[in-house]
C-alpha cells in the first residue's frame, strides 16, 4: 500500500521511525533525568532529620523517587516528544537526508509523518500510563510521598471531607489507611448526612472499620463503634443504634481519591476524576480536568505540527533560526494552557473552552504551518 | 588569545543554549510543580510563587547548563579534529581550560552568594505564601466550586450560582461564637466583609452537630477568616533559614553552647554552601574529558553521560554528606565536601585519560 508515492511502513518510514524511537529513548533520558534532579532540588527537605528524632530511610525515599518517575514523565510528556522530533528533524537535515528524499520525489510532509504519528502514538500512551501507573503503583507512591513529607511512620489523615457514592457529604475526624496486623482502614469520628424521602437525616459514630461481613448481599462494609442515626429536621427524638454504616456507601480507596483532590488534583487520573464528577457535578474543577485529561495528550501532536515546519526549512542560517522559533511557539503553547486550564479550575471560564481552546487555536496554526512546508 | 577568544565564544553560546534550552523544559515543570502544590488559587498566585521555586533552581540548573555546554563543546572541538591540530600545534591541553575556568570561577561565585544570602530567606517565605495564597483565593469565593475549604471550615453545596449554595452543608470550627456546629441549609448566600469576615446568610436552616438556635427564618453566620487556619507548630532547622551572616553572628555570640549538634549543623551549612559553588570546577573536570573521549558520534552519548553524572551527583549529595555528619564520622566541614570530592577524584581519571602528554 503507497502513501503519498511512499509504500506504507516501507524502507524510508522505518527509517525515520526508528530515528524518532532512538531520539525519543534520549529525551526521555535528558528530560525525565533533569526533571527528576529537580524535583529532588524542590523535596531535599524530605531527607533532613525529624523533629521527633529519626529520618526517612534512604531507601525509602530512593524508592519514591524511582515511583514517581511515570508521573513525573506525564508532567512533561508532550516536550520529550516534540524535543524528540526536534532531533530527528534536526539529524535529517543535518545529513542532507531530507534533500535527498525531496529530490526522490518524496514530499517533506511525507517524509516527517512517521514523526507525527509517533507523537499520536505517545498521546495515546500518555492516556494509557496515567490510568495504568494510578491504578498500580499510584498507591504505593501516595503512601511513600505522605511518609516522607509529614515525617511519619504512620500515614493518618486528619479532618477529611468527601462525598459517597450518591453525593452524600461525610466528614472523618481522622482516617487511618491501613493500621494494625493484618492492616485495616479504620475512621473515627464519622458525620454524615443523608437525605431519604426528603428528610435529612445525620449519622455519626465514634469509630468505624472496613471489615467483610458474611451477607452475600453486602461483602464488604464499615463496622460501626457507638453508631447513631437521627433525623436532622425533629427535635427530642431519640437516636437510633446502627452497627453497620448503610444508605452511605465510600470505600477506603474513596477516601485516598478524596483527600488526593484536595492536595494534588491535577494528579487524579481521568477515572478518578470522572467519578468525582459524577458524584458532583456541579463542581468545574471536575469538569475542567475531565476535558484536561483528554486535551493534553493531543499536545503531543499539536507541538509536533507546530515545531517540525520551522526545523525543516531550506535555505542558508536557517536551522537555529527555525529550532529557537519552534522552541518559543512551544513556550507559548505551554503559557496559553496553562493560563486557559487556570482560568477553567477556577470557574472564570467554561471547562470545555478552557482546556480545548489552546490546542484548537494552536493545533490549526500547525496545520497550516504543516500544509505550507515548501517541499 | 584569538584560540582563547574562540573557545569563549562557543562555550558562551553552548552556555547561553543549554541552560536556555533546560529552562526552557524546567519552566514547564516548575509550573505545574508549583500548580500542583498551590492548587487552584489563581494565576495571580501561581506567577508569584514561582520566582520563590525557581531562583532556588538555579543552582542546579546552571551547573548542570555548564557540564552540558562543557561536553558539547569540547566533543565538537574534538569531533571537528581541532583539539589534535591545537596539541599539534604545541599548545599544552590544560591551556584550553583557562576560559572555562573562569566561567566556572565566576557562576561559582555567584552560587555562593544565592545560596548564601538569598535562598535562605526564599525558603522561609515559600512557607508563608502557600497559606497566604489560599486565605487570598477563600477570598474570591472560587466561582464555579461547589465545595470550598480553609483550615478546618468546610462548605459544600449540591448547586450553586455565584456566591448562593443551594442544599448546603456548612461546618464551622470551634473557637468562634457558638462553638463547633455542623448547619444544613436550603440555601446559603456568602459574602467576604473587610477582607476579614466571612458572612453567611441562610435559609432553612438546622443544625446537624452542636447547640445552635436559630431565632430567625434567615439567620446570618459570622466567621472569622484570620482565625481559620491551623498555626504552624514546626521548629524551624536553623541553618535552613539562616544566610551566612546569621550562622557567623549566631556563632560568634555562642548561642548554640548547649546544643552542639546544632553548632556542628550550622557549620556544616556554611560549608555546604561553599562547596556547591564549586560544582562547576568540579563538573569541569567531569565535563571536558567525556566530551573528548565520547566525540564518535552525535554526541548524544556524551550528553546522556553528562546527565548521568548530575544525576550521580545531587543523588550522592543529599544523603552521603548528612548521614556522615550524624555518625560524627567526619567533621562539618570535610562532609560537606564528600560529593565533590568523589566528583574530582572520578574527574582526575578521566582527565588524566583525555589529556595526559
Amino acid at each position: 500500500m503507497r502513501f503519498a508515492h511512499l509504500e506504507v511502513g516501507g524502507r524510508i518510514d522505518r527509517y525515520v521511525g526508528s530515528l524518532f524511537v532512538a531520539s525519543y529513548a534520549t529525551a526521555f533520558l535528558l528530560v525525565v533525568g533533569l526533571m527528576v534532579i529537580l524535583d529532588l532540588a524542590s523535596k531535599i527537605d524530605y531527607l533532613e532529620p525529624w523533629e521527633e528524632g529519626g529520618e526517612a530511610p534512604t531507601l525509602l525515599a530512593l524508592r519514591y523517587w524511582v515511583l514517581n518517575i511515570p508521573f513525573l514523565f506525564l508532567q512533561v510528556a508532550p516536550f520529550v516528544t516534540v524535543i524528540a522530533g526536534m532531533f530527528t528533524a534536526t539529524r535529517l537535515r543535518k545529513n542532507n537526508e531530507v534533500v535527498a528524499m525531496l529530490g526522490a520525489g518524496v514530499s517533506a510532509h511525507r517524509v516527517v509523518l512517521p514523526v507525527v504519528l509517533g507523537g499520536a502514538l505517545a498521546g495515546l500512551g500518555m492516556f494509557a500510563l496515567r490510568e495504568g501507573a494510578t491504578r498500580t503503583i499510584g498507591l504505593q507512591r501516595d503512601f511513600v510521598h505522605d511518609l516522607l513529607e509529614n515525617r511519619r511512620h504512620v500515614r493518618v489523615f486528619e479532618d477529611q471531607w468527601l462525598r459517597d457514592r450518591a453525593g452524600n457529604v461525610i466528614r472523618l475526624g481522622r482516617f487511618y489507611p491501613a493500621t494494625g496486623d493484618p492492616p485495616i482502614a479504620v475512621v473515627e469520628d464519622i458525620q454524615a448526612t443523608i437525605r431519604e424521602d426528603g428528610v435529612w437525616q445525620s449519622i455519626t459514630a465514634e469509630e468505624g472499620v472496613y471489615v467483610q461481613f458474611d451477607d452475600p448481599a453486602d461483602t464488604t462494609g464499615w463496622q460501626l463503634s457507638r453508631g447513631r442515626i437521627e433525623e436532622v429536621d425533629r427535635e427530642q427524638i431519640v437516636p437510633t443504634r446502627i452497627e453497620r454504616l448503610r444508605g452511605i456507601e465510600f470505600t477506603p480507596r474513596d477516601v485516598l481519591v478524596a483527600h488526593k483532590a484536595d492536595t494534588a488534583p491535577l494528579e487524579l487520573s481521568f477515572s478518578e476524576v470522572r467519578e468525582l464528577a459524577r458524584r458532583d457535578p456541579d463542581n468545574v474543577q471536575w469538569q475542567t480536568l475531565l476535558q484536561y485529561h483528554l486535551s493534553f495528550p493531543v499536545a503531543n501532536v499539536v507541538l509536533l505540527l507546530v515545531a517540525l515546519p520551522f526545523l525543516l526549512r531550506h535555505g542558508r542560517g536557517k536551522g537555529v533560526e527555525g529550532l529557537v522559533l519552534g522552541c518559543l511557539l512551544c513556550l507559548f503553547y505551554f503559557a496559553a494552557d496553562f493560563v486557559a486550564r487556570t482560568s477553567g479550575m477556577v470557574g472564570a471560564v467554561g471547562p470545555v473552552v478552557a482546556t480545548w481552546l489552546p490546542v484548537l487555536f494552536f493545533g490549526s496554526l500547525g496545520v497550516v504551518l504543516y500544509d505550507s512546508m515548501r517541499s | 588569545m584569538t584560540l582563547q577568544l574562540y573557545i569563549l565564544r562557543q562555550l558562551g553560546i553552548a552556555i547561553a543554549f543549554a541552560v536556555g534550552g533546560m529552562a526552557f523544559i524546567a519552566v514547564p515543570g516548575i509550573v505545574v510543580g508549583a500548580v500542583h502544590k498551590l492548587g487552584s488559587v489563581g494565576m495571580q498566585s501561581v506567577f508569584g510563587y514561582l520566582p520563590l521555586v525557581a531562583v532556588e533552581l538555579v543552582p542546579y540548573l546552571v551547573p548542570i547548563g555548564f557540564l552540558l555546554a562543557l561536553v558539547s563543546t569540547y566533543g565538537r572541538l574534538a569531533a571537528d579534529n581541532e583539539w589534535t591540530a591545537i596539541c599539534m600545534a604545541g599548545m599544552h591541553p590544560v591551556r584550553l581550560l583557562l576560559v572555562p575556568l573562569l566561567f566556572a570561577a565566576a557562576f561559582g561565585a555567584g552560587t555562593w552568594w544565592l545560596a548564601a544570602n538569598v535562598t535562605p530567606r526564599l525558603k522561609l517565605a515559600q512557607r508563608t505564601y502557600l497559606k497566604e495564597s489560599m486565605v487570598g483565593a477563600f477570598r474570591r469565593l472560587a466561582p464555579g466550586r461547589t465545595e470550598l475549604r480553609i483550615g478546618r471550615f468546610y462548605i459544600s453545596g449540591r448547586l450553586r450560582v455565584e456566591d448562593t449554595f443551594y442544599d448546603v452543608l456548612i461546618h464551622v470550627p470551634g473557637g468562634d461564637v457558638g462553638g463547633e456546629r455542623t448547619l444544613l441549609a436550603d440555601e446559603a448566600r456568602f459574602e467576604i466583609v473587610t477582607g476579614k469576615t466571612l458572612t453567611i446568610a441562610m435559609r432553612n436552616a438546622r443544625t446537624v452537630k452542636g447547640n445552635v438556635d436559630f431565632q430567625s427564618e434567615r439567620p446570618t453566620v459570622r466567621v472569622n477568616l484570620e482565625k481559620l487556619f491551623k498555626a504552624d507548630h514546626s521548629k524551624r532547622i536553623a541553618g535552613k533559614y539562616m544566610t551566612n551572616g546569621e550562622i557567623r553572628e549566631a556563632l560568634r555570640a555562642d548561642l548554640y553552647d548547649e546544643n552542639p549538634e546544632l553548632e556542628r549543623q550550622l557549620h556544616f551549612n556554611v560549608q555546604e554552601r561553599v562547596a556547591l559553588g564549586f560544582v562547576y570546577l568540579m563538573f569541569l573536570t567531569l565535563g571536558v574529558p567525556t566530551g573528548l573521549l565520547l566525540r564518535r558520534g552525535t554526541q548524544l552519548g556524551a550528553l546522556a553521560a553528562a546527565v548521568g553524572y548530575a544525576l550521580g551527583y545531587y543523588v550522592l549529595s543529599v544523603r552521603a554528606p548528612r548521614l556522615l555528619l550524624d555518625l560524627e564520622a567526619l567533621s562539618p566541614a570535610a562532609a560537606a565536601w564528600v560529593s565533590n570530592s568523589v566528583g574530582f577524584a572520578v574527574g582526575a581519571v578521566l582527565c588524566r585519560r583525555a589529556l595526559w602528554r
